[in-house]
């Protein structure tokens, strides 16, 4: 037995989760777009090389980015088609990343070997799965985007006893990951056997959120008929359950390790004997494996007061989301758009964005107003909900009186930028802002160091 | 389409509907009922002082913002109002007026806006007008007490320490039952224990208020006044009615024991952010007062112990931080 099981972590908040506008919707495939904007930057690492110029023509799943190291990711057609230009275009983060702009022919050819009935990868070795993996470009899709294949690379003294399937889902408004539990329950759950298999976990668990009674009902029927093993476990509804750290900690008990000095290097699950994967990502896997299909598409929830018809799309990655928009006929009264849920997700100054592979909604909100915050008056009630049981209060003064010295004995580097600090804050305080910006200033301040020191 | 004229800013990009606001106005709602017990006591003054502090301090506050350029309508966010209303509670029924409309000013133009304005005052505000307001014209506010009978009279703390001092006292006043129910002499919103108790409670229930904080407080100082030993007990055990388990009581009762750790060492800015340092805080409020009454020479001392308090809470804070996520090591067991 690996430890005790709360369900729960320590802090957080309870937004209301907004869930739905959009639960209802069964997934429908996102109208085919006639010209699709491929960023080679959609994963946390170096961003990966065309290999595809003007006017080549391509295949559906054909590779046209190389991943560049270890940690990237090799990105593919969507559709078949032409290149119409590899260029810099505006991107989710704001600085424009290149990009290949592909015209759909509408054929939908794969490229050779790809698509074909799923085989039987019962047999097949751990590495050559993580090869498949690796092949398909698969990276986290609960909109962290980590390279999947390097998570299940870990190396050998650090053995994984638990994989975890996140099927949390904890931002409100977001119900992608619900849907795609309810509706393919099969696909993630043999996606999820894969993983397990790749990693010789001992335990496979799959943690939902109380607040998805018909995806626990229906993950657990389907487990009994395919996967006796697996445990799909309720988790109490608090933001961030789903994220890895207090998923981890709800379901074994055990802390990741937070970031320590003198080093104050990340720490991962892997430390703690555990993966931790997204639900779309094991469904993903899973046609990568036995399909050889790499992640091409993707779910995407469109919602929010901002929109008519809210939506659960099957997308192609590069699609314009502007044609999502359309889609769910946004209202005339919107003003915000954000790509992610609405505690962690990017807002947007224009529509002019590709789908890719972290996201997992597209919100759009009415009546947003730009903050108007206030001093700190003290109430403690961001310390209180942090989950990384640090001090928001205490880092987002220093961080306005610029004292980057202190920020790190502070703990900045525990922040998981989860945003519950600044939901709770009375006077509106920009905390996670400021922490972030801190962190800037602080990474900075260590180049410095580090390279002063190697003179 | 629409989505012409996006607002963005930085996650998240929603918030709760807690505000400053919503949280100040809600202090003055549950000092009410003890405000309005004093009015009903000592009389229509004490609802002028009341309601002419709240103005002078919201009046006073509303100018320096506009002085400074800042939004003046922040005057009205409450807390004004609560330094106001606090300062008034603190001060006896029969003080002159310019004693309270001098305090109001000073409470907010030195000790809240020299120090920066809202959040940013070391000391509570309505107690440093006090203690300010107590050097300046001490005897109206040491002296000026009145029975609800009207008849001139002391606070039960002042009753026991006139009997330490050997002067005859009576009793009248000072059953626990009129304690409790504030039917004694004292301060315009100290004397009721109970409709004090009520509007912590409330707060104590909206999350306003951390229980350990007022409980730490009174438990300390009510249990250290039982247990220390001090030269003239008896002057104590007359007004207990030497009865033994009736000193705790009577401790906890008087001398704004309950308004200081319900309202005043609750006060969030001054206090500590953590529920460790919140704690300290509220023992080290009740360690202090339980001094100050068995051996200064203030009959009462909620008001200078949580002043000094107030001043430790930075460094209280610095030393209480909460354990952070994953300094727990982890065994790892390989199998
Ligand atoms: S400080 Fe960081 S981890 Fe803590 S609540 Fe704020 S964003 Fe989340
Ligand atoms: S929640 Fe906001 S006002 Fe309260 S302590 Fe934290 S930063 Fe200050």
């Amino acid at each position: 037995m690996a430890g005790s099981m709360p369900c729960t972590f320590p802090g957080g908040v309870h937004p209301k989760d907004c869930k739905e506008f959009s639960r209802e919707f069964p997934i429908e495939v996102a109208p085919a777009p006639g010209k699709v904007r491929v960023p080679l930057a959609q994963h946390i690492g170096a961003p990966a090389k065309a290999v595809v110029a003007k006017k080549d023509e391509v295949k559906k799943g054909q590779v046209i980015g190389e991943p560049q190291g270890f940690v990237s990711a090799a990105i593919h057609s969507p559709v078949s088609g032409k290149v119409v230009e590899v260029k810099e275009h505006p991107h989710i983060f704001g600085r424009p990343t290149l990009c290949v702009v592909i015209e759909n022919d509408g054929n939908e050819e794969w490229a050779e070997g790809m698509g074909g009935d799923p085989e039987d990868v019962s047999a097949l070795e751990p590495k050559e799965i993580i090869d498949r993996v690796a092949a398909a470009g698969i990276v986290g899709m609960g909109g962290a985007t980590f390279p999947t294949h390097v998570k299940l690379s870990s190396p050998k003294e650090y053995p994984i006893e638990i994989a975890i399937i996140n099927g949390v889902e904890c931002e409100p408004f977001l119900t992608s990951d619900h849907r795609l539990m309810l509706e393919e329950p099969e696909r993630v759950l043999r996606g999820a056997e894969i993983l397990r298999r790749t990693v010789n976990a001992k335990r496979l668990v799959i943690g939902i959120e109380a607040n998805k009674p018909d995806a626990i009902g229906k993950m657990r029927d389907t487990a009994k008929e395919i996967l006796p093993d697996a445990e799909v476990v309720e988790l109490h509804v608090k933001y961030p359950q789903g994220a890895e750290k207090q998923l981890i900690y709800a379901l074994t008990g055990r802390e990741v390790p937070a970031p320590r000095a003198p080093k104050f290097g990340p720490y991962f699950p892997m430390h703690v004997g555990a993966l931790v994967q997204n639900v779309g990502t094991a469904a993903a896997v899973y046609d990568a494996v036995t399909r050889r299909i790499p992640l091409i598409e993707r779910i995407v929830t469109v919602t929010g007061t901002g929109v008519e018809s809210p939506k659960n799309f099957r997308a192609k990655i590069g699609t314009p989301i502007e044609a999502l928009l359309e889609a769910a006929k946004v209202r005339p009264e919107a003003n915000k758009l954000i790509l992610g849920g609405p505690m962690m997700g990017l807002a947007q100054g224009s529509p002019d964005i590709p789908v890719n592979k972290g996201m997992s909604g597209v919100l759009v909100l009415t009546g947003a107003r730009p903050d108007v915050s206030r001093a700190c008056i003290r109430c403690g009630k961001c310390v209180d909900v942090c989950s990384q049981a640090i001090m928001p209060q205490t880092l987002s003064i220093l961080a306005e009186a610029e004292r980057f010295d202190l920020v790190e004995g502070y703990d900045i580097d525990n922040c998981i930028l989860c945003g519950s600090c600044s939901y709770v804050c009375p006077s509106k305080r920009p905390i996670v802002h400021l922490i972030e910006w801190a962190r800037g200033a602080l990474g900075a301040i260590r180049r410095k160091k580090a390279e002063e020191q190697k003179v | 389409m629409a989505l012409d004229k996006l607002v963005v800013g930085h996650s998240p990009h929603i918030k709760s509907d807690e505000s400053i606001r919503r949280i100040m106005w809600t202090v003055v709602l549950a000092l009410t009922p003890a405000g309005v017990f004093g009015i009903i006591i000592f009389g229509w003054y004490a609802l002028v002082m009341m309601l002419g502090s709240m103005a002078v301090c919201i009046a006073t506050e509303w100018i320096i913002l506009k002085l400074t350029g800042r939004d003046a309508g922040q005057a009205f966010d409450g807390s004004a109002a609560i330094t106001g209303m606090l300062f008034a509670m603190v001060c006896g029924p029969l003080v002159h007026w310019y004693v309270w409309v001098v305090g109001s000013i000073v409470a907010i133009a030195v000790f809240k806006h020299a120090f920066g304005g809202l959040g940013c005052n070391i000391w509570n505000p309505a107690l440093m007008a006090r203690a300010f307001t107590l050097a300046a014209w001490g005897k109206d506010l040491t002296q000026g007490f009145v029975y609800p009978d009207g008849t001139a009279g002391a606070t039960p703390l002042g009753v026991v320490k006139l009997a330490k001092e050997g002067v005859p006292i009576d009793t009248e006043y000072l059953g626990l039952n009129e304690l409790f129910w504030g039917k004694t002499a004292g301060c315009i919103g100290e004397t009721s224990a109970a409709l004090l108790l009520l509007g912590g409670i409330f707060l104590i229930v909206l999350k306003y208020v951390d229980w350990r904080m007022p409980l730490s407080f009174i438990l300390t100082c009510v249990v250290l006044v039982w247990i220390l030993p001090y030269k003239n007990k008896a002057a104590q055990d007359i007004a207990s009615g030497w009865v033994w388990w009736k000193e705790p009581l009577f401790a906890a009762f008087s001398g704004g024991l309950f308004l200081g750790a319900f309202f005043m060492a609750t006060d969030m800015v001054t206090t500590p952010v953590t529920k460790t340092g919140q704690v300290i805080f509220g023992v080290g409020c009740g360690i202090l007062t339980a001094i100050i009454r068995l051996y200064g020479g203030y009959p009462e001392g909620v008001c200078y112990s949580i002043i000094i308090m107030n001043t430790a809470t930075p460094l209280i804070d610095r030393f209480t931080r909460p354990r952070k996520f994953g300094a727990k090591e982890y065994a790892r067991t390989t199998s």
